[in-house]
C-alpha cells in the first residue's frame, strides 16, 4: 500500500486546467522529485495534497484512507507537513521561540524558557542542524538559516509525509547539502518526501524517484534510475531546448554607458564597475551579497551615501526612478510580485505603466495607442494570455516575467544607449521561458543597450556575460572577461573561497 | 426557413459564460436589484417617478464625497476626515453668507478651499512625514472639528441666503433636480480623470502596487497627496451642497458621511473592477445605501434601524472583499 497516493486529480482555475486526471504515488521512505515548468501543475498538486485546495475531481489516500481536508490544518493533523518557499516567521522572536511557536513548555500560562531552549536544542540535534544559535534573533540570521529554522519548525512533529516547495532557493551549497542530509536521516525512518525543485542537479542527487508535470498531465514517472540527467529537460519542456551559448563580446572598445565609482549605500561600500554599449556585464554573488542593494541605489530607490555615477561619461545625481528612468537608466527589479507588477491589474495596464507619457497627449490617455504596444510587445515576447484585459495574476511565473521586462520594451523606441539593470530576470521561471529571456537580453545588448544581470543561477551567468563582477558581503571581489572564468572560480569567489584572487581581474 | 434556423443559430453563438465570475463580479449590482425589487413588492409607491427622483437627490450629496474618497482608496490612502470636512465647509460657506455679509461666490470659493486645504495638509503629513493616512486623517477630523466649532461656536447658522446658494441643493432643471446634475458631472468627471487621463492612471497604478510604480517612474508620493486633495475637496462640495439643500447649516450634519462614503467605496470595490475603488463601483454602492435607507423609511421601519443596516453594510462589502482576497488591509 502507498504512503500517500493522488488518484485522478482534476483541478480547473478560471480559463486554466492546471492539473488533467493526474495520479501520483508516494511510498514510504521515498524521496520522490516533482518536477516540470512553471505552470505545469506542481504547486496546484502540492497545494491539494496540502488541503489548501480542493480538487474538482479524484482523492487522496493516506495508507489507503481517503482524506478529505479542508484546511491547511488537517493535512498537518494526519502527518502531512508542507515546507513553503516563503518564509514564515515571526520577527524579533528566538530562533528557539520560533522553532517551538505554538507548543512552548508551560507552566499556568508561563513559558518554561530552560525547557524551551533544550527542546529546541534537542530538535536540532535530531536533525542534523548544529550551526544555529537557539537564542538569536531570527531576523539577525542570514536567509539560508532562516530557512533551517523554517524547516525545523515544519519537521518538530516527526511527520509522515513531507512536502519541500523550492526549498533551496536561498541556500548555500553547504546549506543544501545540511538540509539534503537531514532529508536523507527522515527517509531512513520511513517517511515519504515530496521533492519539488527546478534544480536537477540537485533532483538526480538527492531523489529516488521523479515525476514530471507538462501542462497538468504526467508526461513520465519512474525511478530516478532509469532517467538520464540530459534527457529529462526535453521531457520537462516537450521540445528540444532552444540552445543559447551566446559568443563572448569584447565591447570594452566601445562608448562607456555607466561607471560607477566607489559608491557606498546600505549593504553595499566602494564599489566601481563599468558598462559599455553592447555588452552583458554579470553581477554574481550569494543572497545577500548586495547586488539588489547597489542596482535599486544606482535607480535611486535607495540612497547613496558617497561615489560617483556617471552616465555616458557626466556624473549624475540620481535620487528618484524617474530621474534614472530620464537618464536611460532601467531597473527590472528581483521579486516580481512585489516589485514588479500592479496586482489585480490587467497585461495592458502592467504593459503600459512606464509609457504612458507616450501615450497621453495632454494628460489624456489614448487607448488604442496604449492597446497597440501592449500587443506588439506581447507578440515580441511571445507573451502568453487569453487577452490583454487578462488579470496580471492569472499568468504563469515566465510570462509574469516578460509583462515586467516588456513594460520597458514599451517605454524604450530605441534601446541604443540605453542600461537595463536585470535583478535575477530568470528566478523561478521555468528552463522554457529562461532561454526566451536569454535570447531578449542578449538581443537588447546586440542593439546597443548595456546590460547588467544580477544572477544566482552560474549557468546564467557563463551563458549571458561578456564580463562578470562578483560581489561578496557588500564589496566587489572580483572582476574580469567571461573566458576567464569557470562556474567553479565563480563560485569560489562569491563564497569567499579564494581570498588571494581578490581583485585579481580588475579591469 | 430563417424562422425555423434562428433558435440553433442563437444558442450555437451564445458565449460561454463563466457564471462563478459573474456572480463574483456583479453580485453587488445583483444585490441592488433584488433590495430595490423587495421594497418594491413590500411599498409600492417605492417604485413611483417622484419617489425615484426623491431616491437620486438623496443620494446626490453622498455620491460626490464617495467619488471623491474613490479617487483616495485608488491611490492607496484612506480618509476618515471626510464628513468633518464636509460639516466645516457647510458651517463656513453658511457663515460667510449669513454672518459675514460676503457674497455667493466668495463663500463658495472659500468653502471649497478649505476643502483642498485640508487635503493638502494630509498629503504633506502622509507623503513628507510617513504618518499613514488612516490616522492622519482622524486627527485631521477632529482638527477640522475643531475649527468648526471655533467659527460657528457649535451652534448651527440660518439666514437669508442668495437665490443662486439654494438652487445649487433645491433648484430643478427640466422636472430634475440640479443637485442630481451636478452629482452626474462630478462622478462623470472623477471617472474620466481615473480612467482616461495619464494621472488618473498614476494614481490607480500607485493604490495597486507602490513599490512597483515608483520602479516603474512613478512619483508616487504627488499621486497620494493627489488622492487626498481629492477627497478633501468634493467633501467640502459635498458639504455646500448640503447646506443648500437645507437652507442652514447644522455643525455635524455632514459628519455621518465618512462612514456612509467608505461603505459606499468599499461595496463599490466588490464589483465592475474587483479589487479596485471604482467611480462605478462606488455608483453602484451609493445607489444601493440609497435605495436602502429610502425603502426602510417607506416601509415605515424605526429610524435606528438605518443606522444599523448602513453599519451593517459596510461591514459586511469588506468581509465579502476581505473573503475574496480584493482587499487587504496591513
Amino acid at each position: 500500500m502507498a504512503l500517500l497516493e493522488a488518484r485522478d486529480i482534476v483541478k480547473t482555475y478560471p480559463g486554466v486546467r492546471a492539473l488533467d486526471h493526474v495520479d501520483f504515488i508516494l511510498e514510504r521512505a521515498q524521496i520522490h522529485a516533482l518536477v516540470g515548468m512553471n505552470g505545469a501543475g506542481k504547486s496546484t498538486l502540492v497545494k491539494i495534497i496540502a488541503g489548501v485546495e480542493k480538487p474538482d475531481h479524484g482523492s487522496i489516500f493516506l495508507e489507503g484512507q481517503p482524506l478529505h481536508l479542508s484546511h491547511a490544518r488537517d493535512a498537518s493533523q494526519y502527518g502531512i507537513v508542507v515546507v513553503h518557499q516563503e518564509r514564515t516567521l515571526i520577527r524579533h522572536l528566538s530562533v528557539a521561540e520560533n522553532i517551538l511557536l505554538g507548543i512552548e513548555p508551560s507552566q499556568l500560562g508561563i513559558i518554561n524558557n530552560q525547557l524551551l531552549r533544550q527542546r529546541a536544542r534537542e530538535l536540532l540535534e535530531s536533525l542534523g542542524i548544529s550551526d544555529l544559535d537557539i537564542d538569536a534573533d531570527v531576523e539577525k540570521l542570514g536567509a539560508g538559516k532562516q530557512q533551517l529554522v523554517d524547516i525545523a519548525r515544519a519537521l518538530r512533529t516527526s511527520p509522515k509525509v513531507i512536502v519541500l516547495d523550492e526549498p533551496t532557493a536561498s541556500l548555500s551549497a553547504g546549506e543544501t547539502e545540511h538540509l539534503f542530509d537531514t532529508l536523507r536521516r527522515f527517509k531512513e525512518r520511513g517517511v515519504g518526501i515530496i521533492f519539488v525543485s527546478h534544480h536537477l542537479d540537485e533532483v538526480f542527487e538527492i531523489a529516488d524517484h521523479i515525476t514530471i508535470l507538462r501542462d497538468g498531465k504526467v508526461v513520465s514517472t519512474g525511478a530516478i534510475t532509469a532517467y538520464k540527467p540530459e534527457d529529462v529537460p526535453r521531457l520537462i519542456v516537450g521540445h528540444e531546448i532552444a540552445e543559447t551559448t551566446s559568443d563572448y563580446v569584447d565591447a570594452t572598445g566601445k562608448s562607456v554607458l555607466l561607471e560607477v565609482q566607489h559608491l557606498c549605500g546600505e549593504g553595499f561600500y566602494d564599489v566601481s564597475l563599468k558598462v559599455h554599449a553592447g555588452e552583458v556585464v554579470g553581477l554574481a554573488g550569494v543572497v545577500g551579497a548586495g547586488r539588489t542593494e547597489l542596482l535599486e541605489s544606482l535607480v535611486g530607490y535607495r540612497d547613496v551615501r558617497s561615489g560617483t555615477i556617471l552616465i555616458k561619461g557626466e556624473p549624475k545625481r540620481i535620487r528618484t526612478p524617474q530621474q534614472a528612468i530620464r537618464n536611460g537608466l532601467i531597473l527590472v527589479p528581483e521579486k516580481r510580485m512585489e516589485k514588479g507588477l500592479l496586482m489585480r491589474l490587467d497585461v495592458l495596464e502592467n504593459l503600459t505603466v512606464a509609457c504612458l507619457p507616450h501615450h497621453s497627449p495632454g494628460g489624456i490617455v489614448s487607448e488604442r495607442g496604449l492597446r497597440q504596444t501592449a500587443s506588439d510587445i506581447v507578440k515580441r515576447l511571445g507573451i502568453v494570455t487569453p487577452s490583454l484585459r487578462t488579470n496580471i495574476g492569472n499568468l504563469s511565473g515566465g510570462n509574469k516575467q516578460k509583462v515586467v521586462f516588456g513594460k520597458w520594451l514599451a517605454a524604450s523606441a530605441d534601446v541604443q544607449g540605453k542600461i537595463f539593470l536585470l535583478d535575477e530576470p530568470t528566478e523561478g521561471i521555468d528552463v522554457g521561458a529562461r532561454a526566451e529571456m536569454w535570447n531578449i537580453i542578449r538581443r537588447l545588448a546586440a542593439q546597443g543597450a548595456g546590460v547588467v544581470v544580477a544572477t544566482s543561477d552560474l549557468e546564467e551567468l557563463m551563458v549571458l556575460a561578456d564580463r562578470i563582477y562578483i560581489m561578496r558581503a557588500g564589496k566587489m571581489v572580483c572582476s574580469g572577461k567571461r573566458p576567464d572564468f569557470t562556474q567553479e572560480t565563480v563560485l569560489q569567489h562569491m563564497l569567499g573561497a579564494t581570498e588571494t584572487t581578490v581583485a585579481q581581474h580588475a579591469l | 426557413m430563417k424562422v425555423e434556423q434562428a433558435p440553433t443559430a442563437r444558442r450555437l453563438r451564445l458565449p460561454a459564460v463563466d457564471w462563478e465570475d459573474f456572480i463574483a463580479r456583479y453580485g453587488t449590482v445583483l444585490a441592488l436589484v433584488a433590495v430595490f425589487v423587495a421594497f418594491w413588492i413590500l411599498e409600492g409607491r417605492f417604485v413611483s417617478g417622484r419617489n425615484l427622483l426623491n431616491i437620486l437627490r438623496q443620494v446626490s450629496t453622498l455620491a460626490v464625497v464617495a467619488g471623491g474618497l474613490t479617487i483616495c482608496v485608488a491611490a492607496g490612502e484612506f480618509d476618515l476626515s471626510v464628513g468633518t470636512v464636509a460639516s466645516l465647509a457647510g458651517i463656513l460657506v453658511a457663515g460667510l453668507m449669513v454672518r459675514q455679509e460676503q457674497t455667493f461666490e466668495v463663500a463658495l470659493v472659500v468653502a471649497l478651499l478649505s476643502g483642498a486645504a485640508f487635503g493638502t495638509l494630509f498629503g504633506f503629513i502622509v507623503t513628507v512625514f510617513r504618518v499613514p493616512s488612516l490616522i492622519a486623517t482622524i486627527g485631521g477630523s477632529s482638527i477640522a472639528l475643531g475649527v468648526n466649532f471655533a467659527y460657528a461656536g457649535g451652534d448651527s447658522i440660518y439666514g437669508q441666503m442668495p437665490a443662486a446658494f439654494k438652487f445649487i441643493g433645491q433648484g430643478f432643471v427640466g422636472g430634475v433636480p440640479f443637485a442630481v446634475i451636478l452629482a452626474l458631472g462630478v462622478l462623470l468627471i472623477q471617472y474620466l480623470f481615473l480612467n482616461k487621463t495619464r494621472a488618473g492612471r498614476y494614481v490607480i497604478a500607485t493604490g495597486a502596487n507602490p513599490k512597483a510604480a515608483k520602479l516603474s517612474g512613478i512619483n508616487t508620493e504627488r499621486y497620494r497627496f493627489l488622492g487626498l486633495v481629492c477627497s478633501g475637496f468634493f467633501a467640502a462640495l459635498a458639504g455646500v451642497m448640503l447646506t443648500s439643500y437645507l437652507g442652514s447649516a447644522q455643525p455635524q450634519g455632514a459628519d455621518p458621511y465618512t462612514m456612509d462614503a467608505l461603505a459606499a467605496v468599499f461595496l463599490g470595490m466588490t464589483t465592475i473592477k474587483r479589487g479596485q475603488a471604482n467611480i462605478l463601483g462606488t455608483l453602484v454602492g451609493v445607489l444601493t445605501l440609497g435605495v436602502i435607507n429610502n425603502g426602510l423609511n417607506m416601509v415605515g421601519a424605526p429610524f435606528y434601524l438605518q443606522n444599523m443596516v448602513r453599519g451593517g453594510i459596510l461591514i459586511f462589502a469588506v468581509l465579502l472583499a476581505v473573503r475574496r482576497e480584493e482587499i487587504r488591509f496591513f
